[in-house]
């Protein structure tokens, strides 16, 4: 039996993978209390890796990867790493509470979205992410599988997707200010 | 093979409750596929996400009140649908293309908006 949210180390990194969708409620405390544990054990970046939904995905062969920071040497790392920075706008959910507790807290941290699907699992997503984290880290994450088994991966994932997909409904409806539509 | 999560939680009387996630199936060996719904004036757009699976063998079978979709997997399983329509189609015009394992339906309104003159 394996819990589904789950915390890998090896050598300096530290990953965090949840299997389940994050619900608003639980998500407010489990970002406090993440990031408060982050700062405990002394971690000098955060990189929280997300999507935006995009709904000509279908025509993109490789998807692009826009992020931001709270700090700028990190955003010129992000940007030297073929991060695309998001001049304006704003981040809501899960990720957009890291960096809020992160900044409260002295924190470095980064927010990584890769142009997605808005509905459907996709590994070609998740594979442009992981070109940028090896940029970015110095990391050598191969990413070659992802690509060649996406079909495999979509049809592993859908039941996780279809949770996702009831968990946004769930959330709150966001009011976007007039100034970013 | 498909996956299915089990989770047990307390609830606020401490006692335990189990959860099963586990995917609509249709029938036997037969799953629905993820479906996102865009809807113009003119028609209704479907997308679904059918890995897995050979064009050759997709049929899109369309009414004037539904459009169903079948189509067998290499996985050994396969996926199905049916859409109701909320709205009246010609058939003969539903058009579907299938690319990068995505099926997508444009299926037109019969009935369009018409712009009413006021006298």
């Amino acid at each position: 039996m394996l819990n589904p949210i789950r915390i890998f180390q090896k050598d300096n990194i530290i990953a965090i993978l949840s299997e389940i969708p994050i619900d608003p409620n639980p998500g407010y405390m489990l970002s406090k209390r993440l990031t408060e544990w982050y700062k405990e054990k002394g971690v000098e970046l955060i990189i929280s890796i997300s999507g935006t939904p995009f709904q000509e995905r279908i025509d993109i062969d490789e998807p692009e990867v826009f992020g931001t920071s709270n700090n700028e040497e990190i955003l010129k790392k992000m940007e030297d790493s073929g991060v695309k920075i998001l001049e304006e706008g704003f981040v809501s959910g899960f990720y957009a509470l890291i960096l809020k507790n992160s900044i409260e807290l002295n924190l470095n941290s980064s927010v990584l979205l890769a142009q997605c699907y808005p509905s459907y699992p996709d590994p070609g997503a998740a594979a442009s992410i992981l070109k940028i984290l090896n940029k970015m880290t110095g990391l050598n994450v191969d990413f070659k599988q992802l690509i060649e088994q996406a079909e495999d991966l979509k049809v592993n994932y859908r039941a996780l997707m279809e949770q996702t997909n009831a968990s946004i409904q769930r959330e709150s409806k966001v009011d976007v200010p007039t100034m970013y539509r | 093979m498909i996956r299915s999560y089990y989770i047990i939680t307390r609830d606020s009387n401490h006692s335990f409750k189990e959860d099963y996630w586990h995917i609509n199936y249709c029938s036997c060996n037969n799953i629905e596929p993820l479906t996102e719904f865009v809807e113009t004036n003119e028609a209704l757009i479907a997308t679904l996400d059918m890995p897995c699976v050979e064009k050759e063998k997709i049929e899109v079978t369309s009414e004037e009140n539904c459009v169903r979709i079948f189509a067998p997997t290499t996985k050994g399983f396969c996926f199905k649908r049916d859409i109701n329509l909320p709205f009246s189609t010609d058939p003969e015009k539903v058009r579907a293309t299938y690319k990068k394992g995505i099926l997508a339906i444009e299926i037109p309104k019969k009935v369009k908006h018409y712009k009413i003159e006021i006298k």
